[in-house]
């Protein structure tokens, strides 16, 4: 008779090697060819155009679109169909065959794509850092850390919940992204803050990606509003993932 | 819409019954449940008297989906090996595993092969590896010969006969009716998401009557004078409509005491085919 558990922390090795190979290298990829080229370019460019301009000048504002670049497009690779995936096809039925917890896979599997979100955000800067200017690396990890929470937790919650959760996730962050920008021009229209009010705050990551780069005090209330709505999300969504159907 | 409804059946410990109906009869939403894939909206299904998702994540379910949806990059033993580490198989034993269970399967030279090369045949012998990598207590197999050729076939129904344990129940869902015939002790047939019968097919040999078909060496008219309203079909085979078992055996024992030479006696559908016609016709099924 066998009721051996599964070693499922053991399978944490093939799920990171899954991301590595596949959503991983591909926001590797991108990150690298859209961002850190360039900005490796453009330093020796402006050196030569511009001696005078110190590296720091030249890279800093290349720096600020590379980590906003990787914190929008790394979260929603990383997370995107984490869990819808699997039932489509069927893969859930082998998995979850064996002697494991659903909630406990699914929780591992987002943690370990977030750890290889973080290790490309410090691969890319430290390249930067490195080879271009001193550049506020540690802020710009915790501030994908960050964003990996919010994204990363509505994309898992969204995922559990529906098929092509990817569009869902970029719809809230282009919707609260336009709001924000929305009640700046027009405050009298009181019916934008309401809405934000009730969306995940995805329109707050950008200032405190920025506090956190520039070293500056953040503000509180934002940063716990972010990783209250991540963390709620993450929390449900490891709750609702056994108690949904793992098949379609 | 309603998938499975008013299924009522238990498998005990040591028993393999199978579950036969037609193309989208309920079998696969039967299966998904007893895996507690999905819960029923209704009624209560329970393993060794835990809710199957329960049951499951304690103790595992050797299960052989119908269709093998691994990720066409993973090679065959790479997609195994992951399936044992899932399995709780320690590590020391995860290579002797795997390599035991690639070798009951026939799968050793295409072991290092990508999935997405594998044949339908092999990438079923990967499944089929993987659902009996571990000792469990329940096996259930779901088209379990789909994509096997004839040799692989035979040699699953071994597998089957290996796999029988006092302590262990084993679930066959299967379109095959004459592999279920030959590896279960009973047969649940679904049709339209409800039983339409389950057939002991342990007890219902030897009281069963339908039409035989003799293969005679020599005597023909011997043996279509003694069973009446027999015809023959060819040169050497005899067609016997509607008999019972008795009278076919006095039958023979007749005409081969006049001299008569019978090599086969062959049903012309057995007994679990005749129940199903039965059921599905009576379900209005396909």
């Amino acid at each position: 008779m066998s009721a051996a558990r599964g070693r499922i922390g053991h399978y944490a090795w093939w799920q990171f090697r899954d991301y590595a190979l596949g959503p991983g290298a591909g926001t590797l990829f991108l990150v690298g060819l859209v961002s850190v080229l360039p900005i490796l370019g453009l330093l020796r460019a402006m050196q030569r155009a511009a001696p005078e301009a110190t590296p720091a000048e030249v890279v800093g504002p290349a720096f600020v679109a590379l980590v906003q670049f990787l914190s929008l497009v790394g979260p929603i690779v990383a997370v995107g169909s984490i869990v819808s995936a699997d039932r489509a096809p069927g893969l859930a039925r082998f998995l979850f065959a064996k002697p494991i917890s659903v909630s406990r896979y699914y929780l591992q599997l987002w943690c370990v794509r977030g750890a290889g979100l973080l290790l490309i955000a410090l691969l890319c800067t430290g390249v930067v850092d490195v080879f271009a200017a001193p550049v506020p690396w540690q802020g710009a990890v915790l501030g994908v850390a960050l964003t990996w929470l919010l994204i990363g937790g509505v994309g898992f919650l969204a995922s559990v919940l529906m098929p092509r959760d990817s569009i869902y996730v970029i719809g809230i962050y282009a919707v609260t992204n336009l709001l924000d920008q929305f009640r700046t021009i027009a405050p009298q229209w009181r019916w934008a803050e309401v809405v934000l009010a009730v969306l995940p705050p995805m329109h707050k990551l950008g200032p405190l990606r920025s506090a956190l780069m520039q070293g500056s005090g953040w503000d509180w209330g934002d940063a716990w509003h972010v990783m209250g709505w991540g963390g709620a999300c993450v929390v449900a969504a490891t709750l609702l993932v056994r108690r949904l159907p793992l098949v379609r | 819409m309603t998938a499975v409804q008013g299924v009522t059946f238990t498998v005990e410990p040591g028993e393999v019954v199978g579950i036969a109906g037609p193309n989208g009869a309920g079998k696969s939403t039967l299966i998904a449940l007893l895996l507690g894939l999905i819960t029923p909206t209704e009624g209560r299904v329970r393993i060794d008297g835990r809710p199957p998702r329960r049951f499951v994540e304690e103790e595992g379910i050797g299960y052989l989906p119908e269709l093998i949806p691994l990720s066409p990059a993973w090679r065959a033993d790479e997609a195994i090996t992951r399936m044992a580490v899932l399995g709780g198989i320690p590590a020391a034993e995860v290579d002797g595993r795997v390599n035991a269970v690639i070798e009951a399967v026939g799968l050793s030279e295409h072991r290092r092969k990508k999935c997405k090369q594998l044949s339908k045949g092999n990438l079923q012998k990967v499944g089929l590896a993987q659902a009996i990598l571990r000792d469990d207590r329940v096996f259930i197999f779901d088209e379990p010969t789909h994509g096997l050729d004839p040799v692989w076939t035979q040699r699953f129904r071994e597998l089957i006969t290996d796999l029988r344990r006092p302590h262990r129940a084993m679930l066959i869902a299967s379109h095959n009716l004459d592999e279920l015939e030959r590896v279960a002790g009973r047969v649940v047939i679904i049709d339209r998401g409800e039983i339409q019968r389950v057939v002991d097919l342990r007890s219902s040999g030897s009281t069963v009557s339908g039409a035989y078909t003799l293969r005679v060496a020599a005597g023909l008219d011997v043996v279509l004078d003694t069973f009446p309203g027999a015809r023959a079909t060819s040169a050497h085979e005899v067609l016997v409509p509607d008999v019972d078992v008795a009278a076919l055996n006095s039958g023979l024992a007749r005409a081969i005491g006049l001299g008569a030479l019978v090599s086969a006696v062959v049903p012309v559908e057995s007994a679990l085919e005749r129940e199903f016609r039965a059921a599905v016709s009576v379900g209005g099924g396909a």
